[in-house]
């Protein structure tokens, strides 16, 4: 006779071979998640109701700065409104959840100087002589002194200024079209000659006046460029301790710490460090030399060394970015505050940013007192050029070509295409609105303790595995085996599948997502239970083993179907309205139970077919856990049928008078 | 012959309307206790719920009182200091910065020896907690709801609501176990008892399953009542029940002894008291709260209402279980003397064989046909 579903079986088990196989050879393992390697785990919630958007930058941004430590993938993830961000086997724990909680701010600094792209002098290959002295002791200083008591800039309005110092050229030149309200800020488009080592300029083509249709609208013509994240290249060592107002970096040295004069004017401090620092960067023969400030240490009131990515980078990601050039950057004058909106629109065929500042004293005001000083070129603003910049780089740096604008009428116009004018818009409209992410919960675990709960899962699992297996063999015998091979199939198939994620998609095995797997061994064995149970029943009431074999599933998988029908849809649920680990254990649980209704289907049903049409288990059913045909006939539906009967008869007999043994006897004749 | 021997052979003929009612008793008195403890007594949230840091560091050789003794001093000697397992040391308590944490941290890396970074910390947020809850509750509703929805289409919507009682029954008497014990309730424990809804979703189904099966053979859902179906029922799927749970329960208990108790894995602990104690719970809702649940609501449809009247039980249903002892007509399965009692041996034969005709032969309209006319005819022609 013909076994219905060898076909599924042989495709199962060779699927099983095969992915498993498959795995092994190319190496892939479970990748285990930070409660079972050690790691940082930090849950932050977004304050207020930011848009995609807006949370798709935060986490660009926090994906920047973690890389920036020198961790190669955090894996970032937006569950439920929430960011997730894992980082697992990071050494550095307090800079990392430090990093990734805090809040970025745009802001507006007047460009002081131009630098080149930052050069290691140890690869530099320059004899130590001619290297920069000072240059190991790069740092940036805050005016004020104590880091922890710069004033607010965003509640000063201006940016009061501590100065700090790192510097680097870039270039930049301008082109205005003031409209004929005399708004006009025409930024064109940095030409300025780069400076010495000022590698490119993208300056060149972007002088081009932008001559405004528009009479209304003030273009900033803008050396495109820009990308958040920190360049980590150089760690400039703050000096909170200096005295305000001295700045006495040591001749040639690289900008060493400065402070302004008086913690109370902040902004004089800022004047005065700007001021060093650019007589400082001046004197400085290889400015390649000279490190880039570091994300901690880019803080407002302070002057800044920043990079400033190539234009065509700007949509990649940041590591495979390059560096163009570096500016020197003065305090901190505005922030992301002060804008309304922005969005990118093509005027005249080109692609611009139109930011929109807010009216009087909190934005366009404040704005319009440092874009006046660029225009005139003062010393606070020698290059004419206004940077914005978010998270430890310059997202845009372009010349003021005006010297008042509306606060509706600014434009910056450059070589933008239109992804990069729309990239700068929204990093401009991020800056308007930051992100600012609450942290919920940050886990650390350590390696040790991370080993010791594998070491205690996998135990746990081998002994509740083994006690399934006893328990299984002890009660269905052969039949029990059977139910262990179907384990070993769902099991095989389900290390193939978290390597494979592991490996591709990101998902990693938690302490969570391993007790979901524990339980679900339970999950899995209860189909056998139930099938064997119907099979049991069915050979009571009389079936033949062979037929018994597929009338018993037919019935036991719809039981399984809903059931394991219910696990699926909790575990989906609970996936999808959960955040972090416990998602972990909805997946795994989730997945088990799909795979046992494969493995129920295609392996269970046709391997314990085979196994009861076999002689052996005709001959010996007591290994198999079967009572043999016939054998027994007490069975409890056959006790409470004979006794329904019993009772219908009786009653009926009452009813109708007929004395109950007609009726029986009636029967027994039929 | 043996309980359990009966059972594996599947001739356990238990009187399961006997135990709803102490199991109704048992439950009510259980309700009672958990609502009481989780009013009065509430539940001992970890810190997840409440907000608060918590560090945690391997340290065989240091007790709770040395470690009290070195926080003293940096004014944590208020924390919450647990052993957890055999190795592992857990400080609970306020901290207001990341400069305290370190401080902490510190002092529990000298006093075990290790370096610093391997003190695990962990920082919640107050709102993490009410956020969790929230999202816990949200859970629960909906999943509930889609149970419902789900047993509904693929059972019948008073089997859905049996089982959504049963659930609901689960999950106050294991929040109550919480609550009497003063176990700590975490997100672990939270996700662990969501879990514990699958399985004692998954009891109820396996059981009303059987019975929908039963229903379908006229032979016997014309003859009993809806109680007795349920009753044999059970009876039917009572090894099975018995076999799940303990399959179930093996890894539970290996997570709870030897990862919790031996090797001191927190989260193994969490999970598996939670998952031990929904388990327990949602196997004997299944039988003894699902059950009756079904049977309150069926019993009282037109249709159960005749066969109640043929069968000469005329009393309102409800009360059918209830006074099924004073009464052994009502329920008759009570009794299984009745079954060796009424018919003549010969008649038991052909009962037997009857039944199983109707289980070969599919639909199999009435096997035996003592009551009905024209039933014996049909059977006649088919043989």
């Amino acid at each position: 006779m013909k076994t219905k579903g060898i076909k599924g079986l042989i495709v199962i088990t060779a699927l099983a071979v095969i992915a498993l196989g498959v795995v092994t050879w190319r190496g892939y393992k479970p990748v285990l998640g930070l409660d079972l390697q050690g790691g940082v785990m930090v849950v932050l919630k977004p304050k207020g109701n930011p848009g995609p958007e807006q949370l798709a930058t935060a986490i660009l941004i926090m994906n920047n700065r973690i890389n920036s430590i020198g961790v190669a993938e955090p894996d970032i993830r937006q569950e439920n409104g929430r960011i997730v961000v894992q980082i697992a086997g990071i050494k550095d724990k307090e800079a990392a959840i430090k990093l990734v909680g805090e809040t970025a701010e745009l802001r507006f600094r007047a460009v002081l100087a131009d630098l080149p792209p930052y050069q290691d002098p140890t690869t530099v290959g320059s004899t130590p002589g001619t290297e920069v002295p000072g240059t190991e002791v790069p740092s940036s200083t805050s005016a004020t002194g104590v880091p922890g008591s710069v004033p607010d800039p965003a509640i000063a309005g201006t940016a009061p200024g501590a100065a700090s110092i790192d510097a680097g050229p870039s270039t930049t030149a301008t082109t205005s079209a003031p409209g004929p309200q005399a708004l006009g800020l025409v930024l064109g488009e940095s030409a300025s000659a780069a400076q010495e080592a000022v590698t490119s300029s993208t300056v060149s083509d972007v002088g081009t006046p932008t001559p405004l249709a528009d009479p209304t609208a003030a273009t900033i013509g803008a050396a495109p460029t820009a990308a958040p994240t920190a360049a980590p290249t150089a760690v400039p060592a703050a000096t909170p301790g200096s005295t305000p107002g001295v700045v006495d970096a040591p001749p040639g040295s690289v900008p060493e710490g400065t402070s302004a004069p008086a913690p109370t004017d902040t902004e004089a401090a800022c004047r005065s460090a700007e001021g060093q620092a650019t007589t400082q960067i001046a004197s400085v023969p290889n400015k390649a030399l000279i490190p880039t400030t570091t994300l901690e240490d880019d803080l407002p009131n302070t002057v800044v060394v920043l990079p400033v990515y190539r234009d065509e980078d700007l949509l990649k990601p940041i590591t495979e970015r390059q560096v163009e050039r570096r500016v020197l950057l003065g305090c901190s004058r505005l922030t992301g505050e002060g804008l309304e909106d922005a969005n990118a629109s093509l005027q005249e065929g080109k692609w611009t940013v139109n930011p929109r500042f807010k009216a009087g004293a909190e934005g366009i005001d404040q704005f319009n007192a440092i874009s006046a000083k660029c225009f005139a070129g003062t010393p606070e603003c020698p290059t004419k050029r206004l940077a914005i910049t978010l998270d430890g780089a310059v997202i845009t740096d372009p010349s003021i070509n005006v010297a008042s604008f509306k606060a509706d009428q600014i434009q910056i116009s450059g070589s933008f295409t239109e992804a990069t004018a729309r990239d700068v818009a929204t990093k401009l409209k991020f800056g308007a609105l930051p992100v600012v992410l609450e942290r919920e919960q940050v886990v650390e675990v350590s390696a040790t303790l991370g080993q010791d709960a594998l070491y205690a899962g996998l135990v746990a699992g081998a002994v509740g595995l083994s006690l399934v297996v006893l328990y299984m063999i002890a009660f269905y015998r052969m039949l029990g085996v059977l139910a262990i091979a179907k384990l070993a199939v769902e099991a095989a198939l389900l290390w193939a599948i978290i390597a494979w994620m592991g490996e591709n998609a990101g998902l990693t095995l938690t302490l969570a997502g391993l007790t979901g797997i524990i339980v679900s061994i339970g999950v899995s064995l209860d189909s056998n239970v139930v099938y064997y149970e119907h099979l049991k029943e069915d050979i009571r009431n009389g079936r033949t083993y062979r037929s018994a074999v597929d009338k018993a599933f037919d019935g036991a998988f719809k039981t399984i179907v809903k059931a394991d029908g219910v696990s699926v849809l909790g575990a989906v649920l609970l996936y999808f309205l959960s955040v972090g680990p416990v998602r972990g254990f909805a997946f795994f649980l989730g997945l088990s139970a799909v795979l046992d209704l494969l493995a129920s289907y295609y392996y269970m049903r046709p391997f314990v077919a085979l196994a009861l049409k076999s002689n052996l288990a005709q001959r010996k059913p007591g290994l198999f856990g079967l009572p043999r045909p016939n054998e027994v006939e007490n069975t409890t539906l056959a006790k409470v049928s004979r006794r329904a009967k019993g009772m219908a008869v009786s009653a009926e007999s009452a009813r109708s008078g007929k004395s109950s043994t007609g009726g029986t006897t009636e029967e027994v004749s039929s | 012959m043996s309980g359990f021997g009966r059972l594996y052979r599947g001739e356990n003929d238990i009187d399961f309307t006997k135990w709803w009612r102490v199991g109704l008793a048992v439950s009510s008195v259980l309700l009672v206790v958990s609502l009481g403890s989780l009013a009065f007594r509430g539940l001992n949230l970890g810190i997840d719920f409440r907000g608060g840091v918590s560090w945690t560091v391997k340290a065989p050789d240091v007790s709770v009182e040395e470690a009290r003794d070195a926080l003293r001093p940096i004014g944590m000697g208020e924390a919450k200091i647990q052993r957890l397992g055999q190795t592992d040391l857990r400080v609970q308590g306020a901290a207001e910065d990341q400069a305290r944490q370190e401080e902490v941290r510190g002092v529990l890396a000298d006093l075990a020896g290790v370096p610093k970074t391997d003190v695990a910390v962990t920082s919640v947020g107050a709102s993490w907690g009410g956020e969790l809850t929230t999202s816990a509750v949200r859970a629960l509703i909906v999943f509930l709801l889609a149970v419902f929805i789900y047993l509904a289409i693929r059972l019948e919507w008073k089997m859905a609501a049996g089982a959504i009682i049963a659930v609901v029954h689960d999950v106050v008497i294991s929040v109550g176990v919480y609550s009497v014990f003063g176990f700590e309730v975490t997100p672990s424990t939270v996700i662990a008892f969501l879990t514990i809804l699958g399985f004692s979703i998954y009891d109820t189904v396996v059981v009303f399953d059987k019975v929908q099966e039963n229903m379908a053979r006229p032979g016997l859902s014309n003859r009993v009542t809806y109680t007795e179906l349920m009753s044999v029922s059970m009876n039917q799927v009572l090894l099975r029940s018995i076999n799940t749970s303990i399959v179930g329960l093996l890894p539970v208990l290996a997570m709870l002894v030897v990862g919790a108790g031996i090797l001191g894995a927190l989260t193994l602990q969490e999970f598996s008291i939670a998952l031990a104690v929904g388990l327990l719970a949602g196997a004997y809702s299944s039988l003894f709260i699902a059950a009756p649940m079904v049977v309150l609501i069926k019993e009282r449809e037109p249709r159960q209402r005749q066969i109640r009247e043929r069968l000469g039980a005329g009393k309102p249903l409800t009360s059918a279980a209830m006074t099924s002892r004073r009464d052994p007509e009502l329920a008759p399965a009570s009794l299984p003397s009745t079954a060796t009692g009424v018919p003549v041996p010969r008649t038991a034969n052909s009962g037997s064989t009857a039944e199983r005709r109707a289980t070969v032969g599919t639909p199999a309209p009435g096997a035996y046909s003592g009551t009905i006319p024209p039933r014996p005819r049909k059977q006649g022609k088919k043989r």
